[in-house]
């Protein structure tokens, strides 16, 4: 038998290995120095963009700053929840308290440059406006115009937002998977990259932006193993109560038509929900999901 | 400065992942090594270890559920398809509870059972492929011991049923490994790459810079060399490619192709 051939590599997941495989790397027979690793989970939190996270993740005390702390330490005020107890594992409130392995920078879903050249659209999560009425175009052949109908309250776009732009016309319309990114945006009119150049009048035209999700992942150290869900409800649920004390659900979810899985570390999604309610914002402004292996490390 | 505030880690390129020996913050997993992260992906169905998902897939016709273990079953087969042990993987059922993957308990040459908890609907649909990447001497394990033959491999995932959901083609396979660039016996040559997408990666971890004692020859071209040894896989159209995995915060995704198969290009499974 190889020495890769499969009894080595984890199979387990959970969920009947729709879930994680990842690499339960201390079962590793070769000789390597860097075999003697333990098992990693990968997860990414999205949050609503206008929380700032990617924009000021660098600023101290950023929020960036208290979730890696809470994932890493715990909340450290004592949680939303009293402790609870599920099939025997005692859930603290607030949650976190993982051991992390790697932690990697906030980015915008929709306007990081790495997301911008990426054209990951289809499987990247999205924040699209709703549509802003547009009165009139114009274009200098590199840079498009066009001015809202109504002025808004606020300037509805940030830089580096992917744009879609519909019923303008001559070469202006474009749809998000374009790679057409706002450079300008006031309450009165926005600016991307376009080769349009006709000046447009009375228009009935709209614009909207797909403002993307802050991201950051993060990988912790779970040593536990997943106990089946057999006879544990619909969905199945599963436990996971190792250092993180992890507890992940499940429900179906269709890709492309396709059922496939979804998780949530709830223990860890305490944790989260506790910092951003100290800050006074909604404790549901984010998502977190379990990384899972395909082609990459992701969302399903 | 807050002590994740990105001044330990690497930020020129997404692609560096954890550059662990420089967080501040003690413990004993933060003393391992810079690790680069790739998707490698072929044409061919790694998780099955067949060209396509479905070879040798076996049609269900009906079975039962009583809420702790469902079996299928199938019309009389010459012998008995599935071992006690094997992983099996059972798709398009017309309920969707009784799909998935899962361990054969029981089996005949017309039915095959496994420890599962759903019940309520007739098991009826529906189609089942042994899951056959771990066998003894499968692609995957071939691969693997390919790259272990040029790198040092630090992390290692494994083929997956999505592979060929969510890709366009059932004949897609992929897996995705770390390895140590301070140990790799083989660079990463990224000159010839023209489909970086205006991405900056760092110098020292091209041909020739930066590995220290460290022979500076081709991943892919090393690769190439096994996959020769081994078949000549690459060169027929089985096209093969390894790309950097970018980190994207929503996860990790391959970006820039860091090598592939000579004689065939193929293409990164961007194109969901």
């Amino acid at each position: 038998m190889p020495r890769y051939a499969g009894d080595q590599i984890y199979q387990g997941g959970s969920e009947n290995g729709n879930v994680t495989t990842t690499a339960l790397n201390y079962r590793r027979t070769a000789a390597s120095s860097n075999f003697g690793t333990r098992k990693l989970a990968w997860y990414t939190v999205c949050v609503n963009q206008d929380l700032g996270v990617a924009a000021n993740y660098a600023e101290n005390n950023s929020l960036y700053y208290q979730m890696v702390r809470a994932i890493q330490q715990g909340d450290g005020i004592g949680g939303i929840d009293a402790p609870t107890e599920h099939n025997g594992d005692i859930r603290g409130g607030g949650g976190g308290g993982a051991e992390l392995f790697y932690v990697g920078l906030p980015q915008n879903s929709s306007s990081s440059p790495l997301n911008q050249q990426d054209n990951w659209y289809t499987i990247k999560p999205t924040a699209p406006t709703s549509a802003i009425d547009v009165t009139s175009a114009s274009g200098d052949g590199t840079t498009a115009t066009l001015t809202f109908t109504t002025v808004q309250g606020a300037a509805p776009f940030n830089v580096g937002d992917a744009v879609e732009v519909q019923n303008v016309g001559s070469g202006y319309d474009c749809v998000l998977i374009d790679q057409h990114f706002v450079t300008e945006c006031t309450t009165t009119y926005v600016k991307y990259n376009s080769t349009a150049t006709a000046t447009l009048t009375s228009l009935e035209a709209s614009v909207y932006a797909d403002l993307g999700y802050d991201c950051f992942t993060f990988a912790i150290v779970d040593d536990a193993e997943p106990f089946l869900p057999l006879g544990s409800g619909y969905f199945g649920d599963t436990d996971f109560s190792g250092v993180a004390g992890d507890y992940i659900c499940y429900c179906n979810i269709s890709i492309q038509g396709n059922t496939g899985y979804c998780a949530s570390a709830l223990n860890l999604s305490d944790a989260i929900r506790q910092v951003l309610v100290d800050n006074d914002l909604n404790g549901s402004d984010f998502t977190l999901f379990r990384l899972q292996e395909s082609f990459g490390l992701l969302q399903f | 400065m807050p002590q994740y505030a990105g001044n330990l880690y690497d930020q020129s390129n997404a692609s560096e992942v954890a550059v662990n020996t420089q967080k501040a913050s003690p413990s004993s997993l933060f003393g391992t090594r810079n690790l680069k992260f790739f998707t490698f992906s072929i044409f061919y169905n790694l998780y099955t270890n067949q060209n396509d998902f479905g070879d040798g897939s076996i049609s269900v016709t009906g079975g039962t559920a009583d809420g702790k273990q469902v079996t299928y079953t199938f019309a009389p087969q010459a012998s008995v398809p599935y071992a006690v042990g094997d992983t099996i993987f059972v798709y398009d059922m017309d309920h969707g509870q009784y799909n998935g993957e899962y361990t054969v308990v029981a089996s005949t040459n017309s039915s095959v059972t496994v420890d599962w908890y759903a019940t309520g609907n007739t098991v009826t649909g529906g189609n089942i492929v042994r899951v056959a990447y771990n066998d003894a001497d499968s692609f995957y394990s071939y691969i693997v011991r390919a790259i272990q033959k040029v790198a040092e491999v630090y992390y290692l995932s494994a083929p997956t049923w999505k592979d060929a959901f969510y890709t366009e083609t059932n004949d897609f396979g992929n897996f995705v490994f770390g390895i140590s660039d301070e140990l790799t016996a083989y660079d990463v040559d990224f000159s010839n790459d023209n489909s970086d997408g205006g991405h900056t990666y760092p110098t020292g971890f091209g041909a020739g810079e930066g590995a220290p004692g460290a022979t500076p020859t081709d991943l892919a071209s090393a690769l190439q060399n096994a996959f020769d040894a081994i078949g000549g896989w690459g060169g027929n159209g089985d096209g093969w490619s390894i790309a950097v995995c970018d980190d994207l915060g929503w996860g990790f995704a391959p970006g820039r192709l860091a090598g592939e198969s000579t004689g065939y290009s193929l293409v990164s499974p961007n194109n969901l």
